[in-house]
Order: structure tokens, then sequence, then C-alpha cells
């Protein structure tokens, strides 16, 4: 699992900050951000084996976004 | 109609289309020979990015000072879009096509073309579609609209326009916004230079046998076949095996369309970060994607009005002091959080209502007017 400060290069040899991690429906899920380009940011489902696949589905979005809201209130 | 491939284009990520327009108000007075104008571009079919395309680089141009004179600092990423000129000049057909969207466009072609007998034939397997006509394919009046954005190669292979061109109507005699847009083509919808088979020649593939066509106005039966509808027959050399009826895509199906488009990335390294500098950026950049991700958040479940929301989020980045003074090389801070919440919105419009409605009241929000209503001391240090 990944978690919250940790600093990740992937294969498109770009920096990516590690912002929320999350698991919903048993997957786990983060939030990157690229260091050098704010506006480039994705959740990702993430697996030891399978690496980073970013999510694109809306509905898993708004999964996501709900429990990030709800991980902010309960800080 | 051609759209015009100027030497410069420039993708506008940071600012509204009010400060576009008053931008290039200013641009074409001080230079009155330049060809300057905004549109809505879309571009591989995905969200719509606004664009400035200019007949001279903005660079070599007398441009504005005061209230538009760090316009390029806001227009983020003012650097020319070579890759869409690229993509406008070469081949730009995508021929995967999905049968809705065939049997969509052929409806409509058939109601622009009356007299026309138009058929169809779709290969499931492969996802390409055909079109058979009973006047040249170049002769064909093309619909806009929906299905406006697909064209055909000299065969009749159906596909996608890589790019196309939604002009935004500015007014800049009048005050007020004119935000409709209309549809225009992007140039013509028959490419004689682009083929279906050239590409797939260059794949090494086959195209199998070109079986049943249909040829009825409304009815997609495979089993119906107008054997005494006098068109011409498909040539031998064409050969797409004609599947079965047609169906709406399924949710399924639109599911899959996603995932196509879906990003994977192998995790090349994984660091904590190991001194001050370090620990400033990622520090930076969390900070950030917190702020991006809770704007996203309070706008798209819509429990506060948005001016609040955009509101408590400048006076947090005001706070930063960490913040600012790690991103005075990338940029002025409240452009860079906007631009990232309004692509993180943009991306996931394409397939969610509620994305859009989101998209739509956070783009209206963050025009000039409502920055300057917000207020804050925004140290703006352009790129």
């Amino acid at each position: 699992m990944l978690n919250q400060g940790e600093i990740l290069t992937l294969s498109d040899n770009r920096k990516y900050s590690v912002v929320f991690t999350t698991k919903y429906k048993n997957i786990d899920y983060v939030y990157l951000i690229d260091q050098d380009d704010y506006t480039n940011t994705m959740f990702c489902k993430y697996d030891n084996n399978n690496g980073l696949e970013e999510v694109s589905d809306p509905n898993i979005i708004e999964a996501l976004l709900k429990l990030f809201a709800q991980s902010q209130s309960n800080n | 109609m051609n759209i015009e491939i100027t030497n410069a284009t420039y993708k506008v990520t940071g600012a509204g289309i009010d400060y576009v327009k008053g931008f290039i108000s200013e641009v074409k007075r001080l230079n009155p020979n330049v060809n300057i104008s905004a549109k809505w571009i879309v571009r591989n079919y995905k969200q719509e990015q606004l664009t400035i395309i200019s007949s001279t680089p903005l660079e070599e141009l007398t441009l504005p000072e005061g209230y538009y004179g760090n316009a390029l600092g806001r227009i983020m990423f003012a650097e020319p879009m070579t890759e869409f000129e690229e993509n406008m000049n070469g081949d730009f057909l995508n021929f995967n096509i999905s049968e809705s969207h065939l049997v969509g466009f052929v409806n409509d072609l058939r109601e622009v073309n009356p007299n026309v007998e138009i058929g169809y034939g779709y290969d499931k397997e492969k996802g390409i579609g055909k079109i058979v006509s009973s006047i040249p394919l170049e002769k064909l009046n093309f619909p806009n609209g929906y299905h406006g954005g697909i064209g055909i190669d000299k065969d009749g292979y159906v596909g996608f326009l890589k790019d196309r061109v939604i002009d935004y109507k500015i007014n800049y005699e009048s005050d007020s916004m004119d935000s409709s847009k209309q549809f225009i083509e992007v140039t013509q919808r028959y490419f004689g230079n682009v083929s279906y088979e050239q590409q797939k020649k260059k794949e090494n593939a086959t195209i199998d046998e070109f079986g049943q066509i249909n040829r009825e106005g409304n009815t997609y039966d495979n089993q119906v076949v107008a054997e005494d509808v006098p068109i011409f027959e498909p040539p031998e050399e064409t050969n797409v095996v004609v599947d079965s009826q047609p169906t709406k895509m399924t949710p399924e199906e639109e599911l899959v369309e996603i995932a196509r488009e879906n990003r994977r990335f192998i995790i090349v390294q994984k660091e904590r970060a190991m001194n001050d500098a370090q620990r400033d950026r990622n520090r930076a950049a969390i900070m950030a994607g917190l702020w991006i991700l809770g704007t996203v958040a309070a706008i798209y479940f819509n429990d506060q009005e948005i001016n609040t929301v955009l509101q408590n989020g400048l006076n947090s980045i005001y706070s930063w002091e960490a913040l600012g003074q790690c991103l005075h090389e990338l940029g002025p801070l409240t452009t860079l959080l906007f631009a990232g919440t309004g692509r993180f919105l943009a991306k996931f419009s394409k397939y969610s209502r509620k994305f859009i409605k989101a998209r739509d009241a956070f783009n209206a929000a963050i025009t000039l007017e409502n920055d300057q209503t917000l207020g804050g001391n925004e140290d703006a240090k352009s790129r």
C-alpha cells in the first residue's frame, strides 16, 4: 500500500506526490499530483502486481470523493 | 469549411472566457493586422479546451499592459500546440466506432440526403463500420450536431474526427456574454487522403468479406435485405462482415470505452523526501492536491455555495507561506490550483452529467470578475 507523503517516479518519468489513499470495494486507490504540473492529477487503482491504473469511471470517482470528504471531516 | 490553421495556438486553462475576450480585443487593438480568435476545441474527442489561435505567435506581438499585462501568465502553459496543428494537417480519423454511433450517423446522413440510398455494414469484432451510397461519397451532405464529429474515408469507412471545433460565439461589441455555442465543421467531412485500408495495410491486418448490407430506411433487422432497392453493389474488394441487429451502447460497453482511455503506469521509484528542498516541494504538492480535491468535492456535492467554496479556498492559500515560497518557480498559485480543479472536473464530465454541472458551475465562478470579487493578495508571478 502507498502512503501519503511518498514520492513516486512513474513510467512517464514524472514525479508524483501521494496526496490521499483509500480503499473502496476492497481495492486500493491513491490520489496523485504531479510535482511539476498541478493540473496533472489522478486517482489510480493500485496493486503490487499491476502497478497503477488511472480511474476514469465517474461513479468510482464520486465514491472516492465521498471517502475523501469523510476523511477530512474526521481529521 | 476549413479551419484556419495558423502558426500559434495556445491552450487556455487559467483564465475564463471573459478575460480571454478582453485580452483578444486588446491584442487586436495593438496589432491591427493580426488574426486572432478563441475557440473551444475538442481534442481526441475528450473535453473541450478553450484555445487561442493567432496568425502570429503571441510573444512576437505588442501585448497589452496593465489589466491584461500578465495575460500570458494567466493563459496557462502558453505554448504553441504543435500536436494540435499536426493532427489537423495529417491523418485525423479514428476508425474505431461503436455500432450505436454508426447507426446514429447513418440515420443523420439519410435525413440530410433524402434522395440518396445509404446502407452500412459493421464489424463488431473489429469495431469498424462502412457506408455505401447511391451517389459518390464526396457528394454526400454531412450532418451537424452530435454525429457531426464523424467523417468517412474515400471507401466509406467511418471514423471519428480526432479534433473538432466548437465555435464559441464571441461578441466583441457587446458587454453581454454570448454563451451560445455553435458547432461548425472542422473541415470537409469526406477525406480523400485518409484511408482505412492504408492504415490497416500498415498494421498488416486483413479485412473480411463484406456480407449483407443494410439498405432499409429505419429498420436494422439483418434478416431484411431490400433486394429490390436499386442501389449499387459494394465493390468486391470492400469486405466488412455485417453483424447482428444494432444495439445501443450498454453501460458495460461505455465502461469499456472509458477504460480504453485510462493511463497505466509502473512505479519506477518510491521514496520519501530526503532533504529540506524535497520536503518543501512534496509538502507544497500535497497541499495543492488536498486543495484541489477538497474544492472538487465541495463543488460536486454542492453542499456549499460555490463562491463561498472558492473564497475559503483562497483564504487558505494566502496563509500557506511554504507554498508561496515553493511555487515561485511554477507560477501564480491561484491560477495553478484553479487550473488543476478545472481539469479534474472537465476530465470526468464526458460521461457524467453531475460532473458537467460541477464543471460549468466552477468555470462560471472563476471568471476574472469573480477573482476580483473574491479578492486576495495574490503574489502573482508568471512563468
